[in-house]
């Protein structure tokens, strides 16, 4: 709304209807702004589905099932090394007292020891 | 007059600031409505892609648990066969050592057959006993060694009557005590030795060790 507009009406038209008619060509502006709003939420809502809709394409399962089976090699492959290092050590804690373990079988079964103390 | 018009413009100016204000408002109210709208609408379609997601690698886990757990279930059982394939030759050589000294009858076995015979006594109710020897020089080792077996059960607490059986039972060593009246006996022979040693008593060895 520009000032020279109603400058020029003002010569012509008396205030009280120059304010009459301002009032309702500002809610006019108004009431477009509003019509505008109500657009941009349709807008949105559109949107929002559309968003929404993306999520209800079906999954590739056998992409999931790819990353699960690597998953579950890898679980595997961790659990297989986890019993090989524990066997590496068993066997090596076995060496290095295999002597003395030896001699506690010989005594326990001769009976030289306590009752299997 | 001149001042009747400026408090015109002022008024319409007044109408059109506060109509623009409205307009305003209404228009960054509903921008930003619409940017919560599609917020959410965002944080519902990630949580339900990862629900859907989620659903999905459970489905596949369910699936594929089956095979995994046999094939744990594999991998341990070899283990398992390896470990107690270690602890087994332990086993044999000890085994090997412990038939040496039975075979070579020298003072370490007469020893053995000692403490085997003591134990044997000690753990019989019975004050009649009647110990068998694996074999005829087991036998007369035992003969030499009986009174020195009774002084020291007698020491310990249990006075009894010990004979030894004619009969010999063909075992490697060790021996076999049984009560007279035959309820009960204890097999102290090498081979119930071994195999005492080998499912009672092995975990215990080696757990005190390694």
């Amino acid at each position: 709304m520009s000032r020279g507009n109603a400058e020029v009406r003002a010569l012509e038209l008396p205030a009280e209807e120059i304010l009459e008619e301002e009032r309702k060509r500002a809610e006019k502006y108004i009431e477009e702004a509003r019509l505008k709003a109500q657009k941009i939420l349709e807008e949105a809502k559109l949107e929002a589905k559309r968003i929404e809709s993306t999520v209800r394409l079906p999954l590739d399962e056998s992409e999931i099932e790819r990353e699960e089976r690597a998953k579950i090699l890898k679980e595997l492959a961790e659990f297989e090394d986890d019993l090989k290092r524990k066997l590496r050590d068993f066997q090596s804690a076995i060496e290095r007292n295999r002597e003395e373990i030896i001699k506690i079988l010989v005594e326990t079964i001769l009976g030289y020891r306590g009752d299997y103390e | 007059m001149r001042a009747g018009k400026e408090l015109l413009w002022v008024l319409v100016e007044e109408i059109w600031a506060a109509a623009r204000k409205e307009a305003e408002e209404i228009l960054n109210s509903a921008q930003r409505k619409a940017e919560e709208i599609i917020a959410e609408a965002g944080r519902r379609a990630r949580e339900s892609q990862a629900r859907k997601l989620e659903e999905a690698r459970l489905r596949v886990r369910q699936k594929l648990s089956r095979e995994l757990a046999l094939k744990k279930l594999q991998i341990k059982h070899e283990y398992i066969i390896k470990k107690n394939k270690i602890v087994e030759d332990l086993i044999r050589e000890a085994e090997a050592k412990v038939y040496e000294v039975i075979k070579s009858g020298k003072s370490e076995y007469v020893s053995s057959l000692k403490s085997l015979a003591l134990e044997a006594i000690m753990s019989l109710g019975s004050r009649d006993i009647v110990l068998y020897a694996c074999n005829e020089r087991d036998k007369a080792l035992l003969a030499t060694i009986l009174d020195e077996i009774l002084a020291e059960a007698k020491k310990r607490g249990r006075d009894v009557r010990a004979a030894i059986s004619d009969a010999t039972l063909g075992c490697a060593g060790g021996l076999l005590a049984v009560s007279k009246d035959k309820r009960e006996y204890f097999n102290n022979t090498i081979e119930a030795r071994i195999r005492r040693v080998r499912e009672e008593y092995i975990p215990n060895i080696l757990s005190k060790l390694l």
